[in-house]
């Protein structure tokens, strides 16, 4: 069931056109990866989600429904741009502040999620002088509160270090896996989402670029090792019997590409050549996600 | 909308050194009766009340001006109320818990206290008209009221403080300056008569004509409805909704 849909949603500023006929559905439990670079209309298409926007044109629907969306937000978590806090309150003032807005009864529910996202012992310190890793816990913390069904993050791990960018993603994984959280998360590099997302949304100029899922977008970055021999036949023999694999594909007949065993280099080589066979090339080769990013976003910056 | 209410209050009430500022200030128009009077010999509740609107007056116009606005103020620039939005609550709604979170502020700063004093000072001094008495102080209290409100509005549709405090001062600065002048601005001050901050420091007088009950009356609905509307339309459009 698709919890989120966007359909040829627009925004336009004036004569700008911000966000061009973009659309996505995501499943619910899924998470997706919104990519594009600074400027590429992630926001905005947050910001529309959280009704701090109304699209220009399109249609959305959260859970179904198209009609009276705020009824809806409620049961979701926003954190747009850098997260929403009063500077002059604590983490424990500005969690109360959201326990109120959103109406959430139990106050342990704070502790709770300061403990979680590592914000327990910072006291009374005001919020303002946090640092940038802190304060993106803490806007984590705030949109956790009340157990959203659907969280929308922008940027999360901007700033933080990468022990941080680890934890926030395991979180996230966790907050996925366990209690079927839908999560939608922008970012400018693709790497830093593809162990998280289920599901990518490449945007550039406000244009969708690309739709995929994780499977399709590991297929096209698929590393390979790209071996040649004196007799490619007996080669993929050797490949099915000995190395028990048939992750392989044989290019115009004199060129196997192998996807398999791709972290002992030493076994395959060694494999092919104790079998008689001479290797006459073997290297290892492939997209990555950032050639695969850049082939999509920077042809359209060209 | 009580939800939103309390989330305010708490946020008002936590935040920064404003509602601190605001209670210590806003206490000091209550002052000027003692200053004033401390050397007069007949004394009644008119004086004290005529005190307070002359000199506290002028203090209550800045006071709500200034550090009623800067609490406002302080919610844009954290971007607080985007989670009010994001949650779905209805524009209304937002609008109007702010302005019964402030309104019950400057009450239990500047009317609250004020009633207590003069009720005391009451049991001190000479009542005077007591029907008049009532008058003047129900009169306080909707000006006061009004001045809040305006000052809320006002901040949701302009910037910040410090156009809210010129936007406060302006109109008791030029009606000062004028009132001294010739009868051929009459009519200005007449316009400006309609403003709270002139309101306050005029409100208290021997005997009223109902054309300035009315007057106080009227401006109070006349503004809340008019510039309601503009801080509706004004949400909407900084919020793109």
């Amino acid at each position: 069931m698709n919890v989120i849909e966007l359909k040829n949603i627009s925004k336009t500023y004036g004569k700008k056109t911000v966000v061009d006929n973009f659309s996505l559905n995501v499943e619910k439990g899924h998470i997706c990866g919104l990519i594009g670079p600074n400027g590429a209309g992630k926001t905005t298409i947050m910001k529309m989600m959280a009704g701090l926007a109304a699209p220009s044109k399109g249609e959305m629907s959260f859970f179904g429904k198209s009609d009276n969306l705020d009824q809806f937000r409620n049961r979701m978590a926003f954190m747009l741009e850098a997260p929403i806090i009063d500077k002059s309150m604590n983490a424990r003032q500005n969690m109360e502040y959201v326990r109120y807005v959103k109406g959430v009864a139990d106050k342990k529910k704070i502790d709770e999620m300061l403990d979680f996202v590592g914000l327990h012992d910072v006291g009374k310190k005001a919020a303002g002088k946090f640092s940038l890793g802190m304060t993106q816990r803490l806007g984590i913390a705030m949109a956790l509160l009340t157990e959203p069904e659907i969280m929308v993050l922008d940027e999360p791990v901007n700033g933080l270090d990468p022990e941080g960018i680890v934890e926030i993603r395991l979180m996230l994984k966790k907050l996925s896996e366990e209690k079927n959280v839908t999560i939608i998360i922008s970012s400018h590099i693709l790497s830093e989402l593809s162990e998280l997302c289920t599901d990518f949304s490449i945007i550039n100029h406000g244009k969708q670029i690309e739709n995929l899922s994780r499977e399709e977008l590991m297929a096209k970055c698929r590393s390979y090792y790209a071996i040649r021999t004196n007799d490619i036949n007996r080669t993929a023999a050797v490949i099915e019997d000995k190395l028990g694999t048939n992750q392989y594909k044989v290019i115009h007949g004199d060129e196997i590409r192998l996807f398999d065993h791709l972290d002992n280099i030493e076994k395959v080589s060694k494999t092919i050549t104790d079998n008689g066979l001479i290797l006459t090339k073997f290297i290892s080769e492939g997209e990555s996600l950032e050639d695969f990013y850049l082939s999509k976003v920077g042809a359209e910056n060209d | 909308m009580t939800k939103l209410i309390k989330a305010e209050f708490y946020r008002v009430t936590h935040s920064g050194i404003f509602f601190v500022v605001f209670v210590v200030f806003g206490l000091l128009p209550l002052a000027m009766p003692f200053i004033s009077l401390a050397d007069m010999n007949e004394v009644n509740m008119f004086y004290i009340l005529l005190a307070y609107a002359q000199g506290g007056g002028f203090l209550i116009s800045g006071y709500v001006g200034i550090v009623l606005s800067a609490m406002i103020s302080n919610m844009f620039q954290n971007r607080t109320y985007y989670y009010e939005i994001m949650n779905g609550a209805n524009t209304h709604h937002i609008i109007l818990s702010k302005i019964i979170v402030y309104n019950c502020i400057t009450a239990a700063v500047l009317i609250i206290p004020a009633i207590i004093t003069f009720a005391i000072m009451g049991n001190i001094y000479p009542l005077g008209d007591l029907k008049q008495l009532w008058l003047t102080i129900i009169l306080g209290i909707i000006i006061i009221l009004n001045f809040a409100c305006f000052t809320i509005f006002i901040r949701h549709i302009l910037g910040g403080p410090v156009l809210i405090y010129t936007i406060s001062m302006l109109p008791t600065m030029a009606y000062m300056t004028i009132s001294e002048l010739t009868d051929g601005y009459k009519w200005l001050t007449d316009a400006l008569s309609y403003m709270p901050q002139i309101q306050i420091m005029e409100f208290v007088k021997p005997e009223y004509e109902t054309n300035f009950i009315i007057k106080v009356i009227g401006s109070f609905f006349v503004s809340f409805i008019g510039l309601y509307a503009l801080t509706y339309v004004s949400y909407k459009k900084k919020n793109f909704r």
